[in-house]
């Protein structure tokens, strides 16, 4: 017990002496996940609209892979890319295992599918009438997609909160393509499980509330944009 | 009424096998208020859909202003100067103003523009004081008001609307229903109009389609076709009453005069309107040999036109200066000695007509 207090009081000291090493694991996590959450969202919402839009042969195949990709395992994601970025691997000559390049290829691979995945859902969830309505207001296919989007946008900001959590809280990967080297690609969670293998619980405990924290702030903001401007029209039912 | 501005040739619809929509002809004048009238799964929808060009005919060609509409430029710039109207308001999770505008926005109309033309949509189906509501605090029947003014404001040339009135309740329906009529002609829309109901239709039309089966069964003007329905299903669908338009000629003591073809009803009612549809039930109308005792209000000297059985009766067409039906048994039908080409009199009386005010 009293291991748990001296690292916790150790750790809230560490914070707010604003230790120059935590500041970069901290700020390249962010930097890694938020970039890799971003890239995700070009091509997974697209592939959801794709999706639940489009109608085309192979689209229940294509669909069910999309379901998978929502379940991928980090590590084999981690071993895919570290096989295509081997030196002698396909992509070798790009030298990029172990950069932050890699490890922003291997989340963009694994928050993808979940925000194409929810995305879809998020389409599909929306009355076809209201694409026929939308289109006969003389909406163009690319206006009608907006619309509906703005529509969606409480579960589409969900489809990215999904996606970032899938990716900030993930360690195989990042681990794999990016070898948790000290000053270069060592993020929280990486850091986390050294620390721990090594007894510095005062540091894990730091690292992992600022994961807590972070993780909350991002949320935060996310809900308040998702939730901005409803209004509470229906009163709670057991009052 | 003016030009020919829609028209469809040889136009199919299927799924599978199944035709929903077989429509060799059809066609609707600039400025005049088309009402296609049938029951639900008819196709009525679908069709809307195809001119709305929401939907593509297996098989048929759209003409519009005389020209073939071809390919997706086309298709898009002519969807421009439409708008279609759904049952369902499907309104967007927004304010009632944002939702009247979208149209307007998404053709790059200026914002000035777009709030001036916004507020009189709003204030042509008064909910100016909706304007910053959430869509989704609306009732029903505001809900369509809203609805109705996302397409007006974008002024189409063709204004095409799916039983618009269906979910709501009759005292809006009405109101509703009196109003648009006014804002059509101020705004002399083509209208297309689909219902069920036969009340809309009556109040509504220039001109009328019966659709059954996926097949335009009779067109006409709305008098012609409710007094002679082409066939039995039509019948059955636009019910058995006569109906007649007529003009006011008087008004006395709750009652009030019509002049209808080359004679006069009348009506027991109260009624500010100059023209006026009159219903009249076939069961109502007494048929007899000799002028009626009693004196009913209303006694004419009629000619049988034809007579049809109709279920357990017989159903008499007479001509008595305005058309008249009359439904008789089959005893009765012997004992009048009844047939094609005859006189006989027939009577109702002032409280058996059903009077509908148009204008």
């Amino acid at each position: 017990m009293e291991l748990i207090w001296i690292g916790l009081k150790k750790a809230v000291l560490m914070i707010f002496s604003l230790n120059p090493e935590i500041i970069d694991i901290t700020l390249l996590s962010l930097k890694v996940s938020g970039t890799a959450t971003f890239l995700s969202l070009f091509i997974g919402i697209p592939l959801g609209v794709f999706l639940a839009l489009v109608p085309f042969r192979g689209r229940q195949i294509a669909i069910a892979l999309v379901n998978t990709g929502m379940g991928l395992p980090p590590v084999v994601v981690g071993l895919l890319v570290s096989l295509f970025l081997w030196r002698s691997g396909p992509l070798g000559f790009l030298e990029l295992l172990y950069t932050p390049t890699a490890m922003v290829i291997a989340q963009v691979i694994i928050a993808f599918p979940i925000v194409a995945g929810l995305s879809m859902a998020a389409f599909q969830h929306i009355d076809p009438k209201l694409r026929w309505q939308i289109i006969s207001l003389g909406a163009t296919p690319f206006q009608m997609v907006v619309k509906l989007a703005l529509e969606a946008r409480l579960p589409l900001l969900a489809a990215i909160m999904a996606g970032f959590g899938g990716v900030i809280s993930e360690i195989g990967a990042v681990m794999m393509v990016g070898g948790n080297i000290k000053g270069q690609t060592r993020v929280l969670t990486t850091a986390i499980v050294m620390e721990t293998r090594m007894g510095h619980f005062e540091i894990a405990i730091a690292l992992s509330l600022i994961l807590l924290t972070l993780t909350f702030l991002v949320n935060l903001v996310l809900s308040y944009i998702q939730q901005r401007g409803k209004v509470e029209w229906a009163k709670p039912f057991w009052r | 009424m003016g030009k020919t501005i829609l028209a469809v040739k040889d136009l199919k619809y299927q799924l599978g096998e199944r035709f929903v929509l077989n429509i060799p002809n059809w066609e609707v004048a600039q400025g005049e208020i088309y009402v296609i009238l049938g029951p639900n799964g008819s196709g009525k929808s679908t069709f809307l859909r195809l001119l709305n060009f929401l939907e593509f005919p297996t098989q048929g060609k759209i003409f519009f202003q005389g020209n073939l509409v071809e390919g997706k430029a086309q298709r898009f710039s002519l969807r421009r100067q439409m708008s279609l109207v759904f049952q369902e308001s499907l309104l967007f999770n927004s304010t009632v103003f944002d939702n009247v505008a979208y149209g307007l926005k998404i053709r790059g109309v200026k914002p000035g523009e777009v709030k001036q033309r916004v507020n009189k949509a709003l204030a042509w189906l008064k909910i100016e004081h909706l304007a910053d509501v959430p869509a989704y605090l609306l009732s029903g029947g505001e809900a369509q008001r809203v609805n109705l003014a996302r397409s007006l404001v974008l002024k189409p040339l063709i204004f095409l609307l799916d039983e618009p009135l269906a979910n709501l309740d009759a005292p809006s329906r009405e109101k509703f229903l009196l109003e648009s009529k006014r804002l059509f002609r101020q705004l002399n829309l083509t209208v297309v109009y689909v219902t069920h109901e036969r009340e809309e239709a009556l109040f509504l039309a220039d001109h009328l389609g019966i659709l059954i089966n996926g097949y335009l069964v009779q067109e006409g003007k709305p008098e012609e076709v409710f007094n002679f329905p082409a066939s039995e299903e039509v019948a059955r669908f636009v019910g058995v009453e006569t109906v007649l338009e007529g003009k006011v000629i008087g008004e006395d003591n709750g009652l009030v005069k019509v002049a209808v073809g080359k004679g006069e009803i009348e009506v027991a009612a109260q009624c500010q309107a100059r023209k006026v549809i009159l219903c009249l039930r076939p069961e109502e109308v007494v048929l007899s040999a000799q002028p009626n005792k009693s004196s009913p209000r209303n006694q004419v000297k009629a000619l049988i036109k034809k007579i049809i059985p109709f279920g357990y009766f017989h159903k008499v067409f007479l001509d008595a200066g305005f058309p008249l039906a009359a439904f008789v048994t089959k005893p009765a039908l012997e004992e009048l000695n009844l047939a094609e080409g005859k006189e006989i009199w027939a009577s109702f009386k002032a409280t058996a007509v059903h009077l509908i005010e148009r204008e």
